[in-house]
């Protein structure tokens, strides 16, 4: 079944199963009529008369406690703020910090901002409005209590000065909101590293800045792993290792209400291990990001044993389990190798023979496969080794019995990875192409076809083999009577999949 | 109907469309209020079944969904994305109704599947896929197939959505396919598991 008719069917599938209630919606639309946007407003002025009050006691605190240092600093410079939560915000203020720009940067933050214009409010108002709308829609919880504040300004001192107001500020809010929150402040470093990596991966400088510091501190984190997490995940994984950077201030704690707790992940290993906790020796129970989810890493140590799990943090569902013999076991096994041990571990068959028999089940040999890949895992209690390599353009993988050497499981399937289709075509080299493409020629004929002209009537005539959502596509250009026209067209069905006609500029 | 978002020069055409309904819908035109609830229902509806796993809660969302879109409408920034601001306010909704329901607060198998047979329209077929969706498919893995199969969305739009990386969201869906295709084809191809 191809990955298109699979899309078909779901949308099919749903399709089928929306219901068409329109008419109630009419009725709740209807029920507001005329006066919907003032409806809206409405709410949020009653909602945000609570967050103007409280901040109109917070800008009067503050004016006591830092009124004086903010005279004699606060008017130097330009600044920029950004709040980080899972929403984005940016906020650049003049010198009277009165505010030029808010800026959301993800879709998330848009929703925050909503309709609110804050050009020429005050820094504090604003801040106060944005932790308001962000606790109203549930982005700020008990559940997810992080916010990350980073300040950006020409001088170090008035930067920290004003994170520590801002962080002090936003802290005050929460707690209004019987809301303990965790709020990490830092100024930032400017350094072009850390501009490009914010760009590349479309986050806050500040969020970059605390992402690099986290790495700083433990390398096993690839920083595209963690570029998609939220603050307050972020804030676990800094805070669950114990190495949270010194140089971000933090009050409160992460909230972790989301997640199933230590407790429970540590017993669903016990049960998934089929262990009493009594007779488990726990190494750790931490945090930790697994393709891009949040799981508890539990490690310990039973009957000779070492067992590694990755537990879901949000479900408590067991995502990886590892069991393999303790090292000192491994050694006395090898010392009493002759005698006879009291508790013998089963005897494995070893990486190689696995590889061995992954390959002869493929009828290959190691010289045709490449990513070959080897590790001991356990599947439905059963000792495997999980064999992965590409081959042909295929990709493969097996779970041969650590014990037998019996293949367990086998499965063969296309190789998705563009690159690797891609680099076989352009080689010309596979011996054997995955499946029948249609061949330059008759994609450029699809496409010129399409537009009517003849390939004497065209120029810049440029075809490529790509991938578009996991369709084979040839991609072609050309320029003709002062037109550019760019076609996609199915590299197996030689089908024109998109074209579009522009003038040529 | 959305399956025409699949190719480029059809998804700008498509969504030129979907603007320019909001556009109408901000001057409370209910007519075009209606064609835009027709023609994205099953991608919102699709989205809320996929994180809430409960069609009950799905057709509320559903509700909710439109009304705020009638709200909003006014301040509707065309960014050439208006699927991605439908969904957007979809989750949200979705995110407020886990918060304040308890976590353990579900729905069962059996209700669901008694759900999908009292709808007409919907096949065997139909309502095995979205079954198999909820059940064998991890909560990540369903959202993003959701996404991208029946709101159109592109997977580094996902990527976006999600907030994953792309190589992520990549993996996933493809993880994701070849379990519905297992199930697809009633058996795990050769060599069935012990």
């Amino acid at each position: 079944m191809k990955s298109n008719d699979i899309e078909k069917r779901l949308e099919r599938a749903f399709s089928a199963a929306a219901p068409d209630d329109f008419d109630s919606v009419l009725r709740d639309c209807s029920e507001q009529k005329g006066n919907v946007i003032v409806m809206t407003e409405k709410t949020k002025t009653a909602r945000w008369a609570r967050f103007a009050a409280a901040a109109a006691v917070i800008v009067f605190m503050t004016a006591g406690i830092f009124g004086a240092a903010a005279y004699r600093v606060n008017y130097a410079v330009d600044s920029m703020i950004s709040l980080d939560v899972n929403p984005s915000i940016q906020i650049t203020v003049n010198q009277k910090e009165r505010v030029l720009d808010v800026t959301p940067l993800n879709d998330d933050a848009a929703v925050v901002t909503g309709q609110m214009d804050f050009k020429g409010s005050s820094l504090d108002v604003t801040v106060n409005a944005l932790i308001g709308s962000m606790l109203r829609n549930g982005y700020l919880s008990d559940a997810a209590n992080s916010i990350l504040v980073s300040v950006d300004g020409r001088s170090a001192d008035r930067n920290a000065a004003l994170q520590e107001r801002i962080t002090r500020e936003i802290d005050t809010i929460m707690r209004d909101d019987l809301l303990p929150g965790s709020v990490l402040g830092q100024t930032i470093e400017n350094s072009d590293s850390l501009t490009a990596l914010a760009e590349e991966y479309g986050i806050t400088k500040g969020k970059a800045q605390f992402i690099s510091r986290i790495i700083d501190k433990n390398d096993k984190y690839a920083f595209d792993e963690l570029a998609g997490l939220t603050v307050n995940e972020l804030n676990l994984i800094a805070s669950s290792a114990a190495q949270k950077p010194e140089e971000i201030t933090a009050t409160g704690s992460a909230s972790d209400k989301k997640y199933v707790g230590e407790e429970a992940a540590i017993k669903a290993a016990a049960d998934h291990a089929g262990l009493k906790p009594s007779e488990m020796e726990i190494i750790k129970c931490e945090y930790d990001i697994e393709d891009g989810v949040m799981v508890y890493e539990v490690e310990f140590v039973s009957g000779g044993y070492e067992y590694e799990y990755d537990i879901d943090a949000l479900t408590g569902k067991v995502l990886k389990s590892d069991k393999e013999l303790d090292d000192d076991t491994q050694a006395a096994q090898a010392a009493v190798q002759t005698g006879a041990s009291a508790e013998k571990p089963e005897k494995l068959i070893g990486e190689a023979a696995a590889k061995a028999a992954a390959l002869g089940h493929a009828g290959l040999r190691e010289g045709d496969v490449s990513g070959l890949k080897c590790r001991l895992g356990r599947e439905d209690d059963v000792m495997v080794y999980e064999v992965e390599f590409v081959s042909g353009g295929y990709e493969y993988e097996y779970d041969i019995d650590a014990l037998t050497g019996k293949v367990l499981k086998s499965d063969k399937e296309l190789d998705d990875d563009a690159q690797t289709a891609q680099a076989a075509v352009r080689t010309g080299a596979s011996a054997e192409k995955p499946e029948k493409l249609i061949g330059e020629a008759a994609a450029k004929a699809a496409a010129l076809g399409h537009a009517g002209l003849r390939e004497g009537d065209v120029s810049g005539l440029k075809c490529r083999l790509d991938r578009e959502d996991g369709v084979m596509v040839y991609e072609i250009e050309f320029v003709s009577g002062g037109y550019e026209y760019e076609y996609d067209i199915d590299a197996l069905t030689g089908k024109v999949l998109k074209d579009e006609k522009e003038l040529d500029d | 109907m959305l399956s025409l978002i699949s190719a480029d020069g059809a998804a700008a055409e498509n969504n030129a469309q979907l603007d320019s309904l909001i556009a109408k819908i901000a001057l409370s035109d209910k007519q075009a209020l209606a064609s835009l609830y027709r023609q994205t229902k099953a991608p919102v509806f699709g989205y809320a079944l996929s994180v809430l796993k409960n069609p009950y809660d799905a057709e509320d969302v559903l509700h909710d969904c439109f009304v705020s879109v009638y709200q909003a409408a006014p301040s509707y920034r065309s960014m050439g994305k208006p699927m991605a601001w439908i969904i957007t306010i979809a989750r949200n909704l979705c995110m407020q109704r886990l918060r304040d329901a308890s976590r353990t607060d579900q729905v069962s198998w059996e209700e669901t599947e008694d759900y999908l047979k009292a709808n007409d329209g919907v096949s065997t077929e139909d309502r095995l896929t979205i079954l198999c969706c909820l059940k064998r498919l991890t909560d990540m893995e369903r959202q993003i197939v959701l996404l991208h199969a029946v709101c159109g969305f592109r997977h580094r739009e996902i990527a976006a959505f999600t907030e994953l990386p792309l190589a992520t969201v990549l993996s996933k869906y493809h993880r994701a396919l070849k379990k519905l295709r297992e199930y697809f084809n009633g058996e795990d191809g050769f060599g069935e598991k012990q």
